[in-house]
């Protein structure tokens, strides 16, 4: 049977195609580590990549708690977090955390929408990385009003708590003075204890 | 805007609370040493 | 600076068992030999109601001192800012407002042994049964939240396995509290306020030296600005209920009570106040080493840990031991205290009240070592799970012991206070506080147990007055004879 060229040429083309992908396949992890820059995106708390409306999040008490990983996973890079709330120049964005680690716990953000990225680095003299997907944070703290409600009544159980104890500590009698003052002879010891448990 | 507690106020509440503190433990001490009368404890 | 901070542990394992034997071993050793001071069931139940100010100021201080108020502060003040730091300071409240309330009980009961049996004496058996209930409810999830966060905490800060951990220090506790009982724990706690007294100002005054309070200022008006506002909406929501929670959870709870009988007479209104002046700096002191954190560059992985974190940072292996050393006191201070004053409770008020009316000290000192043992095996076995929702709980008791308060106060001062008003208080303040918490926010059940209580408190005394006739209180209480005091004593 003969093979045509067409054929013959067609077989050259995939095996040659399958063999260089199965090459640039087994190169490639040592090529980008080499070329490309290490990316770095958000995760989940199970190091699972967070897409979509999972990067977006909100709080009424603006703290946050974010995840991160190297992207592909297994390099260990080094990380920054920078992040700034919406409206400021990406200039001035605050460094939250430069190192190796995975998490940070970030609190006390103010009312409004903040943008937090992540990127990484190989080594400290490489620049750094491509910017992560942002995660899009949303603080919005409890309405004063509300807040301002619950301290009136707080402040008002307390005050009455407070009227009540102190009040009757001065004024409320021993129903047992008669005894107590059987039972206890030394009047100087007495005296001095009233004074004080007033 | 926010509000902030004044730096002067967050100072002085941080020193005071740390020389409280340690005011608390030197004292008990010392009432421990002053006031004998301590049950059957010391 | 925290470059090469791993997220692993801050003390090692060997270190970390080291310290636990060495204290401890300690502990039960004080234990047995205070135990040999406690003659009678009075003695160990009540120290003999001989302890002086410096002893009662400490117990009063350690008692309070939880493993949340070194560990939970730093979150706190990390989450609230200083505001938040400040709202946990206020719960010293809760002691200070015990203070003459301390003086009234000993006056009023110079021979009691528990707050369950008070309110069973004055407002009867209806009300007996819900404080009964709302007693043991918030004992046991405090003494389990306790245990668990113990065995989390010393496996966070040193690998310790959690079931270790939480076994040693249980087990410990039970020791030294079923040998010395309150004598024991009554001691511990002063050496304990000591060492954590002394632990947090080394390790704040080490970080001070460092990076005085200005420039945590600074770095946190760039980045966290909302921890210095003084209008922070969470953090204020969270002062009122947060002292109320702790006025309520010193004014029921048999812990204090017990303390309030076992001071000699004249110490217990000094001792309170001084115990919440001891106490107040200290989550003001535990919060700054969380807010220290962003100005000393150190990454905060998890906010729960954020104080050990700061402490080993800063201090190397020496911050990571005092912290061990510091967590561990807190908690032992307060678990052996919960233990004693719970036992106690379950002997006076469940077991004599209810079974055994006739029994004998020495039987009843049997009881009460049985019923250490047994609270112990069963926290143990509550902590087995390690279960975050059991822990939480805790949270619930806000509501339930916010509603004591007023029955509480009016009881101890009010010759009218109507009992079934009291019960109706205690039911419906617990009910419609834990609904407040279910649909508005944590921060309103113990504000709105404790609102709903006093409207009721005050209503039904006003217009039904009940006379009461103080007499009672003492007749109930009066101890035995002399004779019978020989007799017994003879007998052992």
């Amino acid at each position: 049977m003969r093979t045509t060229p067409t054929r013959t040429s067609r077989l050259v083309a995939v095996t040659a195609a399958f063999l260089s992908a199965a090459i640039l396949a087994l190169a490639a992890p040592a090529s980008a580590k080499a070329d490309e820059p290490v990316r770095a995106v958000f995760t989940d708390a199970d190091s699972e990549p967070l897409s979509g409306d999972d990067l977006a999040a909100n709080s009424a008490r603006g703290d946050i708690q974010l995840h991160w990983a190297a992207d592909p996973p297994g390099a260990s890079p080094m990380f920054r977090l920078v992040g700034r709330l919406d409206g400021e120049l990406v200039d001035d964005r605050i460094v939250y955390y430069e190192g190796p680690q995975q998490r940070s716990f970030i609190s006390g953000l103010e009312d409004g929408t903040h943008e937090f990225v992540v990127m990484a680095r190989l080594a400290d003299t490489d620049p750094w990385g491509p910017e992560s997907e942002p995660i899009v944070f949303t603080v919005l703290h409890h309405s004063l009003r509300q807040t301002f409600i619950l301290l009136g009544i707080g402040a008002f159980l307390f005050i009455a708590i407070v009227f009540v104890v102190v009040r009757e500590a001065i004024f409320a009698e021993n129903p047992f003075a008669d005894e107590d003052e059987a039972a206890d002879p030394a009047p100087a010891d007495r005296a001095a204890e009233k004074g004080g448990e007033a | 805007m926010i509000s902030l507690v004044p730096q002067w106020i967050f100072s002085t509440l941080i020193y005071g609370a740390v020389a409280l503190a340690a005011i608390a433990a030197v004292g008990l001490i010392a009432l421990l040493l002053i006031d004998r009368k301590n049950g059957e404890l010391w | 600076m925290n470059s090469n901070t791993n997220e692993g542990l801050l003390l090692d394992p060997g270190v970390g068992f080291a310290l636990l034997a060495v204290f401890g071993l300690g502990w039960i050793a004080l234990g047995i030999w205070w135990g040999r001071k406690a003659k009678t069931t009075e003695g160990h139940m009540l120290a003999g109601r001989n302890v002086g100010l410096a002893l009662g100021t400490a117990t009063a201080a350690a008692t309070w001192i939880t493993s949340n108020t070194t560990m939970l502060a730093p979150q706190f003040a990390l989450q609230l800012g200083i505001i938040g730091a400040l709202a946990y300071c206020t719960a010293s409240f809760g002691l200070f407002l015990f203070a003459p309330m301390a003086a009234r009980i000993r006056t009023l009961m110079p021979n009691g042994f528990t707050s369950v049996e008070f309110i069973r004496l004055r407002y009867g058996e209806t009300a007996y049964w819900l404080f009964l209930l709302i007693s043991i409810f918030y004992s046991m999830t405090w003494l389990v939240s306790m245990a668990m966060a113990g065995g989390i905490a010393l496996e966070a800060l040193s690998g310790i396995p959690y079931l270790t951990g939480m076994s040693v220090i249980l087990a410990v506790c039970v020791a030294y509290t079923v040998f010395g009982g309150l004598y024991a724990v009554i001691g511990t706690d002063f050496i304990q306020s000591i060492i954590i007294l002394a632990g947090l100002v080394i390790v704040a005054v080490m970080i001070l030296a460092k990076e005085p309070p200005g420039s945590v200022y600074e770095r946190l008006e760039e980045s966290r600005p909302m921890l210095l506002s003084a209008l922070f909406p969470a953090a204020l929501m969270a002062l009122f209920n947060n002292m109320l929670f702790g006025i309520g959870e010193i004014t029921h709870s048999n812990v204090w009570w017990s303390r309030a009988f076992a001071m000699r007479k004249g110490v217990g209104a000094k001792a309170f106040l001084l115990g919440g002046l001891v106490w107040l700096p200290i989550p003001l002191v535990a919060g700054f080493l969380g807010l220290a954190a962003p100005a000393l560059g150190i990454n905060i992985l998890r906010p729960d840990v954020a104080g050990p974190v700061v402490a080993a940072e800063m201090l190397g292996t020496l911050g990571a031991v005092l912290v061990f050393i510091v967590v561990f006191c807190s908690l032992a201070s307060s678990i052996d205290s919960l233990l004693a004053a719970t036992s106690d409770l379950i002997t006076k008020d469940i077991v004599q009240n209810l079974f055994m009316k006739d029994a004998t000290d020495r039987q009843l000192r049997t009881v009460v070592m049985v019923v250490i043992i047994g609270l112990g095996v069963v926290t143990w076995l509550l902590c087995l799970g390690r279960s975050q929702t059991l822990a939480e709980v805790l949270f619930f008791a806000g509501p339930l012991v916010g509603s004591t308060i007023w029955p509480i106060i009016a009881g101890l001062y009010w010759k009218r206070a109507n009992p079934i008003g009291v019960s109706l208080a205690m039911l419906l303040g617990t009910a419609i506080g834990l609904a407040a918490y279910m649909t508005i926010g944590w921060y309103t059940g113990a504000l709105v147990g404790t609102a709903v209580s006093f409207v009721i408190v005050v209503a039904t005394t006003a217009i039904f007055p009940r006379e009461f006739d103080w007499r009672r209180l003492r007749v109930s209480t009066a101890p035995k004879s002399p004779a019978d005091r020989i007799r017994e004593e003879a007998a052992q």
